[in-house]
């Protein structure tokens, strides 16, 4: 028994082809449980199609709905988010896959398809997924005219071309609306936690270890753009989190509280750029050096680190200048209580190695020169894998192992100093970076992230000493990669690519952060920006959507008449558009053809006006109404009416 | 909405137009149907999602959606505009049973797809190929004998999405000719046989006149028996002429005159069918019009078409 006779087995194929095309990037993704189960609700439609049988009664469609729940519920815990969400969708089609019967059913289906297609976009949104949407909408609009078609299977090729040609004819109306439907920077209602991609950066605590976890971690942290002209890498500190409070062992940072910009004084080479700063889930706004003002919706905290006054949770791009020192000349130190504490319980023989180097330096710098001296030449080793440290962290690393990292570096260094009674703390950030000649810009990985100290020496105010630029130099002048060159588990696979592939993924990479800023990152700003471009200064929401209308109408209205005038060409052969050259040819000499007038009465009054003008003429005519209402048009003949027509001059005769 | 703007817009229509018709951009009507304002909730989710997410690449796929919503207006429109609409062929049924118009639709200027024309009895559906002309039909009930016109049909597409629906109202100079219904048989019969009206008129009318059935009685001219009346009631009649002869049967509008006229006519109708099934030639009278005795079905279909027209 026929129950389902409208959903043929060559729509079913066809429906499973628009499915598996918006689903398959899911299938990487999903639990393999649901990717089987989709697949046997498709053969399992495939089979009842081609018996004919009748679709699953709704006891077992009610309880398939009810083993997918529990199902995606033992699965992830939850019913809604994401990911969850996201699962359910797909089950669900599979079902109403096994429950079509009509052409509404299907083409609900479809539309389904499309609104599958942009949860794609919940993980991902780079360029490769851009054209991955569109190759998916190709699909599914053609299946779509072609279910809309009464003998749906005969030709598909007819709705790919439709399908591709009402495509291309939306995409200005896409362009328009993408450009200028009001953009608003903020959530109608609050995301579901996972609806954000995990992310990594500095944290607001140091504990040994925590940043050597970092600079395994080959992620871009973020892409800088120079107005002018750029700093020597070697100058390259990227100002992230300060740490200034410290319990022995771990670094905290003081509560950051927003600083007086009027009386925020800078001196030394001033830069301009524009950073594009990968989602962190934490608050602080990468800065070179010592920023001179804060970015929209971000402060300036007392220690000069720039913090966001959300966080940040989508890629987001703030453009600065900075200056590599305060121009603070007092004589004492702000809060000097905080930066001079150590705990001299902890760490007893540092304290009194301090205290021996304070007694035999003249000044603070000098004091500072021998410490530094002291790791340079007393086999420090830089390695990412620095032995376990006991209870006194700074003297077992300072005496016994002396192997760390730069944190182990800045944090020894700081706490030297403080036991100096010098005021000084660690900043964490990120040094150097990848430059990028395509795009004319620099990659900081999160493999670039450091940690330096600075110190308050009285009229000078705060200056930065990286002791790391003195255990390993390359670190600081050539980057990481040469500094680790011979670590057994430093990831060198990023490094190490011959020209070719580093050009290629150069590249790719600028293409990819041209994407990320005018694409992805186009948003309130740069719809302001835009706006303000095309004459409009402030507009209202009113004038927008007035505008938006307008070109959408102009964008119908061009193809409307393009579609029309492509129509009426096609409309007409080739012969008759010949033949009416040929008709206002002889016009010219003196004859009009009448509206009503076939070509043998046309013929015959030409032939009885001039005689010069027949003899040619009547070749034409006949080889017309061969072309016309002959049994055989070849187009050999055609061409030959075509040239003749071409050739033919009367006027020249005349003379 | 849709329902109520095409019967809104069906009140526009002036009256028959003469064949053919090309279907101007000027009448055809366009709106998003059911299907259309499901389309339209998905996508509009979907653009509220990517709001709240800040999605760009949502937006994108919204917006391009959206685009080819619009652009769908522009395709439908055109799947509809230029459709040439001539009248077929209608064959003659007897008044009370559907009347089937077949037209021929046409395009000289592109295919078309799924073009459906529907009226309140029938719809019907076709692709067009490119200068060729495909066939659909019409069905309408006919209640009466006369002419029949096709009335006003609707003529819609919503290729190529399915989304949106262009229509367009048609009134064609096509009408269709409904014979009379035919008396039933036996009241027809035995009405005739029963009483002898017509006997009256035997002086006016010609020899032989049919003059209805009698009970058969010895004697009788076997060509004369209607047979087929027999085995469905057992009861064998003769057709009763005035003149006696066997040759040709006048049947003529006289003898019934004296009944209310509709049913005059269908007992004439009836009689027609009866003699067309014999091979008598027969001619009918119908006043001062008359049709000479013949046989065979384009003469059975004349005598119905005088009767369909007489008087009416």
């Amino acid at each position: 028994m026929l129950n389902n006779p409208y959903l043929t087995i060559s729509k079913v194929k066809l429906l499973s082809v628009s499915f598996f095309a918006t689903i398959i990037p899911h299938f990487l993704r999903l639990p393999i449980w649901v990717s089987l189960l989709v697949i046997a609700c498709v053969v399992w439609r495939f089979h009842l199609s081609n018996t004919g049988s009748a679709i699953p009664n709704l006891l077992t469609r009610i309880s398939l709905i009810t083993l997918a729940i529990i199902l995606i519920f033992l699965q992830y815990g939850a019913l809604f988010g994401r990911d969850p969400g996201v699962a359910f969708l797909i089950l669900m089609l599979g079902f109403k896959m096994l429950e079509m019967k009509t052409k509404r059913d299907v083409l609900f289906f479809l539309f389904l398809n499309y609104f599958v297609i942009i949860t794609n976009f919940l993980y991902s949104q780079n360029f490769l997924l851009a054209i991955y949407m569109f190759i998916a909408v190709w699909f599914i609009t053609s299946v779509l005219i072609n279910i809309n078609r009464l003998n749906s299977t005969s030709n598909l090729k007819i709705d790919f071309r439709l399908s591709f040609t009402i495509i291309a004819q939306a995409l200005p109306i896409m362009l328009v609306m993408f450009l200028l439907f009001p953009r608003i920077d903020s959530s109608i209602w609050k995301l579901p936690e996972d609806a954000r991609n995990s992310s990594t950066g500095l944290s607001d605590k140091m504990s040994p270890g925590d940043i050597s976890k970092l600079i395994k971690n080959h992620k871009i942290a973020f892409r800088v753009k120079f107005a002018k002209q750029a700093p020597e890498k070697k100058n390259m500190y990227w100002r992230g989190p300060v740490l200034s409070q410290f319990d022995g062992r771990s670094w905290n940072s003081l509560i950051p509280k927003p600083i007086n910009l009027l009386t925020h004084r800078l001196e030394g080479k001033s830069y301009s750029y524009t950073i594009t700063l990968e989602a962190t889930g934490k608050k602080y706004l990468p800065t070179l050096d010592i920023p001179g003002s804060a970015p929209e919706n971000a402060y300036l905290s007392q220690e000069y680190s720039a913090y966001s006054n959300f966080k940040v949770d989508s890629r987001k791009s703030y453009s600065l200048y900075s200056r590599a020192k305060n121009a603070d000349n007092s004589y004492s130190s702000p809060n000097r209580r905080i930066y001079t504490r150590s705990f001299s319980r902890t760490n007893p023989k540092t304290h009194r190695l301090i205290k021996q180097l304070v007694s035999n330096s003249y000044s603070d710098k000098e004091l500072i020169e021998k410490v530094l001296l002291k790791f340079r030449n007393q086999n420090y080793v830089y390695t990412l894998n620095p032995p376990i440290l006991g209870k006194h962290s700074i003297d077992d690393f300072l005496f016994k192992t002396r192997r760390g990292f730069c944190e182990h570096y800045a944090s020894a260094f700081v706490v030297m100093m403080r036991s100096a009674g010098i005021a000084s703390r660690v900043v964490t950030g990120y040094q150097g970076g990848e430059y990028n000649p395509v795009g004319n810009y620099y990659i900081v990985r999160n493999s670039d992230a450091h940690a330096w100290a600075e110190v308050w020496l009285p009229g000078q105010g705060w200056l930065r000493v990286d002791p790391t630029a003195y255990i390993a130099p390359e670190r600081i002048e050539k980057g990481i990669d040469a500094s680790l060159r011979n670590e057994s588990n430093w990831d060198r696979s990023q490094y190490s690519k011959n020209a070719i592939v580093r050009n290629i993924s150069l590249y790719w990479d600028s293409l990819n952060n041209s994407w990320n800023q005018w694409v992805l990152g186009y948003g309130e700003e740069l719809q302001a920006k835009l706006l303000s471009l095309l004459g409009f200064d402030n507009p209202n929401w009113q004038q927008l959507v007035i505008l938006l209308f307008a070109l959408i109408a102009m964008t119908l209205l061009i193809v409307f008449l393009y579609y029309n005038y492509r129509k009426t060409r096609l409309k007409k052969d080739e012969a008759e558009i010949s033949y009416i050259k040929f008709c206002k040819k002889i016009e010219r000499a003196g004859l009009t053809r009448y509206n009503w007038e076939g070509p043998q009465a046309f013929s015959k009054r030409v032939a009885n006006y001039k005689d010069d003008l027949a003899k040619e003429s009547l070749v034409i005519f006949d080889l017309y109404i061969d072309i016309r209402y002959g049994d055989k048009v070849t187009s050999a003949l055609l061409h030959q009416f075509k040239v003749l027509v071409k050739n033919f001059q009367p006027n020249k005769q005349q003379n | 909405m849709l329902k109520f703007a095409q019967s809104f817009t069906r009140r526009r229509l002036k009256g028959p137009e003469s064949e053919p018709i090309v279907i101007s951009r000027k009448r055809i009507y366009i709106m998003p149907n059911r299907l259309g304002m499901i389309f339209s909730i998905v996508v509009f989710t979907m653009l509220f999602g990517s709001i709240n997410y800040d999605n760009s690449l949502g937006y994108a796929l919204s917006f391009l959606l959206i685009g080819i919503g619009f652009i769908s207006i522009l395709h439908t429109h055109s799947n509809l505009a230029h459709l040439r609409i001539e009248c077929g062929s209608a064959k003659s049924v007897h008044a009370g049973s559907f009347s089937i118009f077949k037209l021929n639709l046409g395009s000289n200027r592109d295919q078309k797809f799924n073009i459906k024309i529907e009226n309140a009895h029938s719809k019907d559906n076709v692709d067009i190929s490119f200068k060729d002309k495909s066939r659909v039909k019409l069905k309408l009930p006919s209640t009466k004998r006369g002419y029949l016109a096709i009335g006003k049909f609707k003529v819609s597409t919503d290729y190529p999405f399915g989304i949106i629906t262009a229509w367009s109202w048609v009134e064609l100079d096509f009408n269709s000719l409904i014979y009379p219904l035919a008396e039933d048989e036996k009241v027809a019969v035995e009405m005739s046989s029963s009483h002898k009206t017509s006997i009256a008129n035997l002086d006016q009318s010609r020899n032989d006149d049919f003059m209805g059935f009698r009970n058969y009685q010895n004697g009788d001219s076997p060509k004369q028996l209607y047979w087929k009346y027999f085995p469905a009631n057992d009861l064998l009649l003769t057709k009763q002429f005035a003149g006696g002869g066997e040759d040709d049967i006048w049947l003529n509008w006289e003898t019934v005159a004296h009944l209310p006229i509709e049913i005059a006519i269908s007992r004439l109708c009836r009689w027609v069918l009866i003699c067309g099934q014999s091979q008598n030639k027969y001619g009918l009278i119908l006043g001062s019009n008359s049709i000479k005795p013949n046989n065979g079905e384009a003469h059975k279909h004349e005598c119905l078409r005088q009767l369909a027209l007489f008087k009416s």
